[in-house]
């Protein structure tokens, strides 16, 4: 049977590094994903169902645990073809729903384009 | 009292050390245009003029040295374009996608910009905090 741990801080094996619990409870990434993005197909990811590939430009992660509300935290961050140094490129989220993020890439001048690799966590309450 | 050398998941499946701790997000917020709709870890956050937001920490960092993320939905004007940036202000309108010795313990300090880098106001922005609390 699994054991559930109450303890008020959490430290390393040295002593060092404390946090409180609320640290480990609300800090944590509840999903993160790096993807290919002509695929929209996952490379890794923790609590991520399956990703669509919505369009050129256009990926959208689906949650296997849904969030409990849609203003939750997402960080976003990508490399639009991986050999062309200062490439200009550029990432967001462009819907954020309690099941799905959907996050958009795209040139510096605005044009969607697929990612070689794409990467986005979100940060919250699970429902 | 007892040190664990690291946790693990039930059965052995997964497992982590110190990086547990390391690896925690310490503070976090989304908004639209400096109204919170959701944080953590943040006493406020200022609407410091257009484009440009001050999150206010509920505990501060140790030090001057941490990692800043920063992302947004594209602003309402051009909702094609994901090109508009975010950075750390720094003082004299010089934004930096690092945190650097300016940055302070206790507070800091986004822009949101347009493609032309001028600051800009827009809904959905998200900002978090990785690094060690004070």
């Amino acid at each position: 049977m699994a054991s559930e741990l109450r303890v008020d801080t959490l430290k390393d094996s040295s002593g060092n590094n404390s946090v409180g619990m609320a640290y480990v409870a609300e800090g944590s990434a509840k999903a993160w994903v790096n993807y290919v993005g002509s695929s929209g197909s996952s490379n890794q990811s923790f609590n991520i169902a399956s990703t669509t590939d919505v369009a050129t430009g256009k990926t959208q992660p689906n949650y296997t645990n849904n969030f409990n509300a849609d203003n939750y935290t997402v960080t976003c961050g990508g490399n639009r073809n991986g050999t062309t140094a200062g490439d200009s490129q550029a990432m967001a989220y462009f819907n954020a729903l309690t099941g799905s993020v959907t996050f958009t890439t795209t040139t510096l001048g605005g044009t969607f384009s697929d990612f070689s690799s794409a990467s986005g966590s979100a940060i919250g309450d699970l429902a | 009292m007892s040190k664990a050398a690291e946790l693990a998941e039930f059965g052995g499946g997964i497992s982590g050390g110190t990086n547990a701790v390391e690896g925690l997000i310490k503070a976090w917020c989304s908004h639209d245009s400096g109204t919170l709709d959701d944080s953590f870890n943040l006493s406020s956050l200022s609407d410091d003029g257009t484009g440009l937001y001050t999150m206010n920490l509920d505990t501060n960092m140790s030090n001057a040295v941490y990692i800043v993320f920063n992302c947004g939905a594209p602003h309402s004007s051009s909702p094609a374009r994901s090109g508009n940036s975010f950075g750390l202000q720094s003082g004299n309108g010089t934004v930096d996608n690092r945190a650097t010795s300016s940055v302070p313990v206790a507070s800091l300090t986004m822009a949101s910009k347009d493609d032309n880098a001028f600051l800009q106001d827009r809904n959905h922005i998200m900002h978090a905090i990785s690094g060690d609390l004070a």
